[in-house]
């Protein structure tokens, strides 16, 4: 192994709640190699992260950059010291151009401003990747945001990129396109430390791993190929159990959904001309995500415009969002950022989730404490305290949070996007557990999901959705996942 | 040892709080020593207006902590109700009509509160309905309240024989004081600290409240759960111009039973309770404390210039530094909220 960049030391956190996060972490992070951080939903790696880049200080241990020992009083510091960071939500000003986005960087990096074509240049050479510069950033997608980040990190000269959690909002052509930059910047000698769930990409992309647990290191440096994901799995989160197999020849009830000649409207149309989910049956909605899935869901639960055509939940024709929840149906949503208030507490956020179209006139503390108390035990969710801010949950915690609100409701008709983005390997697998229950309970699931994994792995008939259209329903013994990359393309 | 998040908040920020107020009692004196007039003396008179003028004191936090809640409770949906001034001048011109006229205090109180309640509900309207920046349309709501005022004050409700104020409302119309350690205080302050204690139950307590709550702080997570957010908003704004209606009736039945030609007895409760509401954290029951310091630091400040010679704006510097240092976490909060209740589309 060559010298390392970085060295973190004997790293302990506790945060001024008391939560301790990290207790004694080490890790080092090499020239040109891909360091994958892994560990259960709270096991500190946003954490550990958040301290390289400066972003929080550390209650004890050192930081070692290039053989000397430093102290980050802020992201201005780790940015001065060649540390680039990526969150899964990209911290860009939305109200702000791209160019504006780029430059307001350089100025905490301490760079001419006129360099800014130059080393953008560059950094484009090396990533493969291009920015609309005069686009405001609110205008962009995504996976361009995620890209405008990572182009001004390298642009500014960092020597060590940091990537949290980098695939969970991007399609599989933009993680095609992450992985090729990643290979670029490695090339360049950047290290890059990466934070993921998904074991396949540490395949495909790590040299090194090192697993937290529960703010520990439980193992080192270890080499993923010699492991194999199953290792890596069980270093992470004890023994996973296998998918439970699906059951066969279930007998299907009465429609829950039904959805007829249905036309909306948001960022693009959609027409639905058919589509029915009965009683017993979790129906997988597969697709690149932004071909219409938005809009569908929005339609459903009934916050988005039917401009023609009519949606069915439990026998009511065009619900509002409020008759939606009342009459049965939960929702949740493909965004948890989007669908919690992140300084408001655990208890209130689960509260309003839970009983914001119908519940008791009176919510007095003790009845948050109860529900909290029962939906943490019953979906594990591990928060500091009912009345911690959502905020400093672990990304992992805020999903659990979010899918067990819904599920508390004990739905007749679940609407799930992505429930398990951000989730950990067991976690996962737990919450589809979960989903699967519902159904053979005699609940309708829609499960919208860009993670045809996911779609294999829990539905019982599979919808293709491809530029607003349904573009075939498949049983999952007919869906291979090379027909349905085909449909999801838009082929037939 | 683990600190729970909940009274840890509560200890830091009464820290803050206190920690303010010192540096702003320290900043007070040094405004005091340099007019010349001796540091400790002045601030303890401005301190101990209450035990000087205890009915005066009692009458400026009953109204100062109406209004406060007035523009706390929009805010906690996102709006800013400037509105509180106006609609306490028209409550209090309202009830001063119709209490003289009927000689019921009920309907003096009625009509104030429906009065304040049309006139801000107007405005939260304009906002739901039209977009129409509430900041401004409340602020222009005040001006055509101040000099309709004015008008019917002189035309219609002039007294025959002091002709510097108003009629009074009669004795049936009025809210009878109480006594309490010793002294009489008028008993709006009891009025006013129960309206504030309901208010926080349904802010804190309430379903009804977490909803409202909810509509400033994720406006998207609200309309997906079906909650009508133009509702909550232009119904926390007619809730607002209530409250201060109520402020203004009781200030006129229940103290000045009169109105001066000037209109000054009614002026700047409204604009006062902006800084009481943020001092307050937009908290109803933070607000009742606060009301009480700034009315303490307001009557006192009244005193010192009579005391010790300096000019009557020495005093007012003082409360103001202490009332910016109490207030800023809070004005930078409710910045930011602010301009998140313009981002989602309508509403
Ligand atoms: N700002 C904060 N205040 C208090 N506690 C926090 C804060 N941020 C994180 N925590 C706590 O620290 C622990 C580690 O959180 P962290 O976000 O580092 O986990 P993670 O490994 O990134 O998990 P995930 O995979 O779910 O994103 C969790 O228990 C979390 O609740
Ligand atoms: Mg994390």
């Amino acid at each position: 192994m060559p010298e390392p960049i970085v060295e973190l030391r004997g790293i302990v956190k506790v945060y001024p709640d008391g939560v301790k996060a990290l207790d004694g972490v080490d890790l080092r992070l090499y020239p040109g190699l891909v360091h994958a951080i892994l560990g259960e939903n709270g096991a500190g790696k946003t954490t550990l992260m958040r301290i390289l880049y400066g972003e929080i200080r550390p209650t004890r241990g050192e930081i070692i950059i290039r053989g000397r020992r430093v102290r980050l009083r802020s992201t201005v510091d780790g940015i001065r010291n060649g540390i680039a960071m990526v969150y899964q939500h990209p911290r860009l000003v939305p109200t702000l151009t791209v160019r504006e986005n780029i430059l307001l960087y350089f100025h905490s990096a301490g760079i001419d401003p006129g360099e800014l074509e130059e080393r953008l240049r560059r950094a484009q050479e090396i990533t493969g990747f291009s920015a609309p510069l005069d686009e405001r950033v609110e205008d962009l997608p995504v996976g361009v945001r995620q890209r405008v980040d990572i182009l001004r990190g390298i642009a500014a000269g960092a020597r060590v990129l940091i990537l949290d959690e980098p695939t969970t909002n991007l399609s599989p052509i933009e993680v095609e396109g992450l992985m090729n930059a990643i290979k670029g910047m490695k090339r360049e000698g950047i290290a890059i430390a990466y934070i993921t769930h998904r074991l396949p990409e540490v395949m495909e992309i790590a040299d090194t791993v090192t697993v937290l647990r529960k703010g520990r290191v439980v193992a080192s440096e270890v080499d993923p190929r010699s492991l194999g994901e199953e290792g890596l799995a069980r270093l992470m989160v004890g023994e996973v159990p296998p998918p439970p197999p699906k059951e066969r020849g279930k007998r299907l009830g009465e429609p829950v959904l039904r959805i007829h000649g249905l036309r909306a409207r948001g960022k693009i149309e959609v027409y639905i001309d058919e589509l029915v989910v009965r009683e017993g049956e979790v129906l997988g909605v597969a697709g690149v995500e932004g071909n219409g899935q938005d809009e569908l869901v929005a339609a459903i639960v009934g916050y988005g415009e039917r401009l023609e055509g009519w949606v069915e939940v439990l026998g009511r024709r065009n619900p509002s969002p409020r008759e939606f929840y009342k009459i049965g149906g939960a929702y949740i949503p493909g965004d948890r950022r989007k669908a919690l208030a992140l300084f408001f507490s655990v208890a209130e956020n689960l509260a309003f989730l839970r009983y914001a179209h119908e519940g008791p006139a009176l919510l007095t503390p003790g009845r948050l404490v109860a529900l909290y108390r029962e939906v943490a035990e019953e979906y594990n969710v591990v928060a500091g305290s009912p009345w911690a801010p959502v905020r400093s949950l672990s990304g992992g915690n805020q999903q659990k949070l979010l899918v067990g609100s819904q599920l508390h409701m004990k739905p007749r008709l679940l609407v799930a996007v992505n429930p398990t983005r951000g989730l950990d390997v067991a976690t996962t697998r737990y919450v589809r557990g979960l989903i699967a229950g519902l159904a053979s309970r005699g609940a309708g699931v829609l499960l919208v999901s860009t993670d045809l994994d996911e779609i294999l792995e829990v539905s019982d008939r599979i919808a293709v959705i491809s530029r607003g259209r349904i573009a075939g329903v498949l049983s999952p013994e007919e869906a291979t996942p090379e027909k349905l990359g085909l449909l999801m393309g838009g082929g037939r | 040892m683990r600190r729970d998040t909940l009274s840890w908040r509560i200890i830091s920020e009464t820290l803050l709080v206190l920690g303010a107020l010192a540096i702003g009692l320290v900043a007070g004196m040094i405004i005091a020593y340099l007019m010349g007039a001796p540091p400790l003396d002045v601030m303890g008179t401005m301190l101990s207006s209450w035990k000087l003028q205890p009915d005066l004191v009692a009458e400026y936090t009953a109204m100062l902590a109406l209004t406060a809640a007035s523009f706390a409770l929009p805010l906690h949906t996102g709006l800013f109700n400037i509105g509180a001034e106006g609609a306490f001048q028209l409550g209090a011109l309202t009830a001063l009509w119709v209490g003289y006229a009927s000689g019921s205090l009920w309907l003096a109180l009625l009509a104030g509160m429906t009065a304040g309640a049309l006139l801000v509900g107007l405005a939260g309207a304009l906002r739901v309905k039209l977009r129409v920046n509430e900041v401004l349309s409340t602020i222009m709501l005040n001006w055509i309240v101040y000099w309709l005022l004015l008008y019917i004050v002189i035309t219609r409700l002039q007294d025959k024989y002091y002709t510097t104020r108003t009629v009074e409302v009669p004795e049936s119309a009025r809210l009878p004081w109480i006594s309490l350690a010793g002294t009489s205080i008028p008993s709006t302050l009891l009025v006013s600290v129960g309206v504030l204690v309901v208010l926080w139950i349904l802010l804190r307590m309430a379903r009804w409240g977490l909803l409202l709550r909810f509509t400033g702080a994720n406006e998207w997570s609200s309309k997906t759960r079906g909650v009508p957010v133009g509702l909550y908003r232009a119904g926390s704004m007619a809730l607002a111009g209530l409250l201060a209606g109520l402020a203004g009736a009781l200030h006129i039945v229940g103290y000045s039973l009169s109105i001066d030609v000037t209109g000054s007895a009614v002026r700047n409760y409204g604009f006062n309770g902006i800084g009481v509401a943020l001092m307050g954290r937009n908290d109803p029951l933070a607000i009742i404390p606060a009301a009480f310091l700034f009315s303490t630091l307001l009557v006192g400040s009244n005193n010192v210039e009579p005391i010790y010679g300096v000019p009557k704006e020495a005093g007012d510097l003082i409360v103001g530094i202490i009332v910016i240092l109490l207030a800023a976490p809070e004005a930078f909060r409710a910045l930011a909220r602010y301009a998140g209740s313009w981002r989602g589309g309508k509403g």
